[in-house]
């Protein structure tokens, strides 16, 4: 603000209004009807779910890796799930055939997990939780 | 024999450690400044002070989650700030304020133009009627910068708002009540401190 505020000369504390009698009575009953106890927040998405998520993107993961006709390219087949220690490969260009889809799916799954993270985080912070 | 005035952050703790009654002189400190900002942003009594109540169980509800890296105040406001927004933008219809004296009559004020002389009842009425015409925003950055005596960074981490939004928000309503209290003894004493 400029240094010669001619609005600060107002008569701002006479404009300062006093809190009704009984104000602190009615908020300390409201506070001793409910103790303050350390409120447990159920999270939005429960531990449960995080796994039922994780587990479902690591199957993707592993049918992706092991278990599509692009791993087995010689016999041109889809490769069993009993022979899925024989197609561990660690060569590089085996990344490379995970499908498009796949990683779209993951960029979108963090996205979107990053936004919901964003979002509340931004949302409880505003209200000064 | 003079006691020294605890700190917040020790009633704080003492809430905490289960002895709820020094809420009280939490109370005690702020309740004023939290009415007036509920009621410059609402302007409505009633509601200012069901706001209030609202604002102090919220607090108390969350003192937890008072990491103490900013004032206890401040915290305090961002909490009141944010209840009574929505509470503005929940009422569909806001009760007006009736003050006995408009923006036209303020020629008509006393006999002494001195700043001492504006603290008389009508030009505190004058000055009020102005803040009402102003959105709930908009009074609330002029409560926080003048009647609290709060710097912008406070005022940015109360509101949310970026520094420089602050400050031309600021502005904005300082021309704003300006403009509404020109014509009125106490524009004119306005005009002539900017001289």
């Amino acid at each position: 603000m400029n240094a010669k505020d001619s609005l600060r000369e107002l008569p701002w504390e006479s404009v300062s209004e006093k809190a009704p009698e009984g104000l602190i009575q009615k908020v300390m009953s409201r506070i001793e009807i409910e103790p303050l106890t350390t409120i447990y927040r159920a999270p939005l998405i429960p531990l449960k779910a995080w796994v039922l998520i994780g587990a479902g993107l690591i199957f993707l993961c592993l049918q992706a890796l092991f278990w599509n006709d692009v791993a087995d390219e010689k016999a041109g087949i889809l490769t069993p799930v009993s022979q899925w220690l024989e197609n561990i490969s660690f060569q590089l260009p085996e990344f490379y055939t995970v499908p498009d889809a796949l990683w779209i799916g993951m960029l979108a799954f963090g996205f979107f997990g990053w936004l919901q993270l964003y979002w509340m985080k931004s949302r409880l912070s505003r209200q000064g939780l | 024999m003079n006691q020294l005035p605890v700190s917040d952050t020790d009633l704080i703790s003492e809430v905490l450690s289960g002895r709820s009654q020094a809420y009280t002189q939490l109370l005690l400190r702020y309740q004023h400044m939290v009415y007036t900002l509920a009621i410059r942003m609402l302007r409505d009594r009633e509601l200012a002070e069901e706001t209030t109540q609202d604002i102090f169980v919220k607090a108390y509800r969350s003192l937890g989650n008072f990491k103490g890296d900013s004032r206890f105040s401040t915290w305090l406001y961002k909490i009141a700030y944010h209840h009574a927004l929505d509470m503005y933008a929940r009422q569909t219809r806001l009760k007006k304020y009736k003050s006995s004296l408009s923006v036209d009559h303020l020629g008509e004020g006393g006999t002494d133009p001195t700043w001492s002389g504006l603290l008389n009842r009508e030009r505190k009425e004058v000055l009020i009627s102005a803040l009402d015409q102003l959105s709930a925003r908009e009074n609330s950055l002029i409560s926080l910068f003048y009647l609290q005596e709060m710097s912008l960074k406070e005022i940015s981490q109360i509101t949310g708002m970026k520094p420089p939004t602050v400050k031309v928000g600021l502005f904005r309503a300082r021309e704003r009540l300006k403009k509404m209290l020109s014509g009125s003894e106490t524009g004119s004493l306005l005009q002539q401190y900017e001289r």
